[in-house]
């Protein structure tokens, strides 16, 4: 027994080399595969989470994204919802002016207005679940909105 | 008479330190040059030979002089340094500022750090995301590639990574070298057990807020790093609490104590990298047949603070081992050595010393090389160019 626990103490050990040799050379690949077995995504809470809908003005697009209550069990009380508005040219309309719906009931929830060159915001809530400005955005080109929500489903 | 004979004696030692160095010679080689002969600019052709030089310098002395901690000491003190210098560079040149905005974070151009590793487990496991505002592939010290590297480095070394791999160590190590005499001799052992309890804290309260609790409060390094930017009372506390932890924890009780005290007395990294030691192969052991438990000079000096009289009587280090070698280097009875785990105490210590280095030391100089290589490369830029930044 304590010959065996010797061998495979040296045999582990030997293998250090290989392991560190490995981790370096094969950094891209392995990288790629414990992305892609893991399925890890980062946070909606500081990715903004995935676009659910599109609004074409022409000039520019709304994009709203889903509503963000993910907690580690079970959805919170509170969250956002993060808005952004590209555009399709160089530039925003100097001002927008917009009635969203951004919790996804079919009815607008707030009404938003953008000033793109002082980026100045005013929002008002249109219905209970809008709290208020949770986080500004100020891209190279595009605009955005972290608007505090709670939880319509709580 | 003796001169004549310690000459050939000391050639065979160097010829035999040499061969020895060889295979580090060539595996650095291919590691530094990242396994490309394509042609380069002279510009970044120097840093690298320069980097080459300099850690394979090292490795010879380490063989020759059979001292491990010394020369380790040397390349992580300076690949900690040069880790600030390029890090810092590279971000103002990708964002144009340290200060991290809600814009970087929404768009993930935060780098990710191994101290973030333990608090993003919990969430990892039941929601699946990552509680860090990185990307999980491409983009600067992403994601994957930092989780692909501690896997690594923990399989290999263990808690090792504290000491032959993590870039902000050096700089608690720089100043805990800096003073010949220390100022405070003893710390209640009490103390060691703190960077569990932040540990389970931070992990808890990461969880609960699936934020990285530890990064927005009390990590020291944000302070010679990348920072909230200071836009509301929240991130002005914030600031003023990684400044305070700065001072306190990485310059002032190293510099009073001679011991890295963030390290071994506040990091969670390095508690949970602790619990890791188990996978790895390697440990220290004292040898207590020949340990007289007199001197206490390895308790004295443990810059993790990992040796105590328990410690010894049961014939080695505690689970917070960094395997940085001092007690192997500075033990006046050779009682303290590196040890394959499973073998017998007394075994080859040397094969064990070398089988445990080979890895360590190359794991140093890959990682820790492009950081020296980087910083070299910055300060040619502006004796050159007159700017630290690329055109």
């Amino acid at each position: 027994m304590r010959r065996i626990k010797s061998v495979l103490g040296y045999a582990w050990a030997a293998l250090a080399l290989p392991m560190v040799l490995a981790t370096f050379i094969g950094m891209d690949s392995w990288a790629r595969g414990f992305a892609s077995i893991t399925g890890l995504q980062v946070s909606p809470w500081f990715t903004g989470a995935e676009v659910v809908r599109t609004l074409d003005h022409g000039e520019y697009e709304t994009r709203i994204h889903r509503p963000v209550f993910d907690g580690l069990i079970s959805e919170r009380g509170r969250g956002f919802v993060q808005v952004v508005w590209v555009p399709k040219g160089d530039t925003l309309p100097a001002m927008i002016d917009e009635d969203l719906d951004i919790i996804g009931d079919d009815r607008a929830d707030c009404r938003i207005s953008l000033d793109t060159r002082t980026n100045q915001i005013s929002l008002t809530p249109l219905c209970e679940n809008v709290l208020g400005v949770k986080e500004k955005l100020v891209f190279e080109k595009d605009r955005g909105l972290r608007i505090l929500v709670s939880n319509p489903r709580r | 008479m003796s001169t004549n004979s310690t000459a050939p004696s000391r050639a065979r030692k160097i010829v035999k330190a040499a061969l020895i160095s060889l295979p580090m010679l060539l595996l650095s080689a291919l590691m530094l040059s990242g396994g490309t002969s394509g042609e380069r600019e002279m510009m970044q052709i120097i840093p690298v030979a320069v980097t080459f030089l300099f850690a394979n310098a090292l490795f010879f002395l380490m063989i020759y002089t059979g001292k491990t901690d010394k020369y380790r000491s040397l390349f992580f003190i300076v690949m900690a340094f040069c880790f600030i210098l390029t890090f810092t560079t590279n971000l103002l040149e990708r964002r144009g500022s340290l200060a991290l905005t809600p814009e970087d974070m929404a768009t993930g151009k935060t780098p990710f750090c191994h101290i973030v590793i333990p608090m993003t487990v919990i969430p990892a496991a039941l929601t699946q995301t990552i509680i860090f505002p990185g990307s999980i592939l491409g983009g600067f010290a992403n994601i994957s590639s930092m989780f692909v590297l501690w896997i690594g480095a923990t399989l290999a070394l263990g808690r090792g990574f504290c000491s032959w791999g993590c870039f902000f160590g050096g700089l608690d190590e720089f100043f805990s070298r800096l003073r010949k005499r220390r100022i405070i001799k003893d710390v209640d052992p009490r103390w060691t057990y703190l960077p569990y309890a932040v540990l389970l804290g931070v992990v808890l309260t990461a969880a609960a807020s699936l934020t990285p609790t530890y990064c927005e409060w009390l990590c020291p390094y944000k302070a010679v790093t990348e920072f909230a930017a200071v836009t509301s009372v929240k991130t002005l506390i914030q600031t003023v609490i990684f400044i305070s932890l700065f001072i306190a924890l990485v310059i002032v009780l190293p510099l009073l104590m001679k011991r890295r005290a963030q390290c071994g007395l506040f990091c969670p990294f390095g508690a949970f990298q602790a619990f890791l030691n188990k996978v790895c192969a390697f440990e220290v052991k004292v040898n207590g047949e020949v340990c007289k438990e007199k001197c206490r000079l390895c308790t004295q000096e443990c810059p993790s603070f990992s040796l105590s009289r328990e410690s010894i009587s049961n014939g080695g280090t505690r689970l917070s081992c960094m395997l940085c070698g001092k007690c192997v280097d500075i033990c006046p009875h050779k009682a303290a050595g590196y040890h394959v785990k499973g073998t017998p105490v007394a075994a080859r210590a040397g094969a064990a010393r070398m089988l445990f280095i080979y890895p360590a030391y190359l794991f140093l100089v890959t990682f820790g090389g492009g950081m020296i290589s980087g910083a070299i490369y910055r300060v040619l830029l502006l004796a050159t160019t007159g700017s630290i930044f690329r055109a």
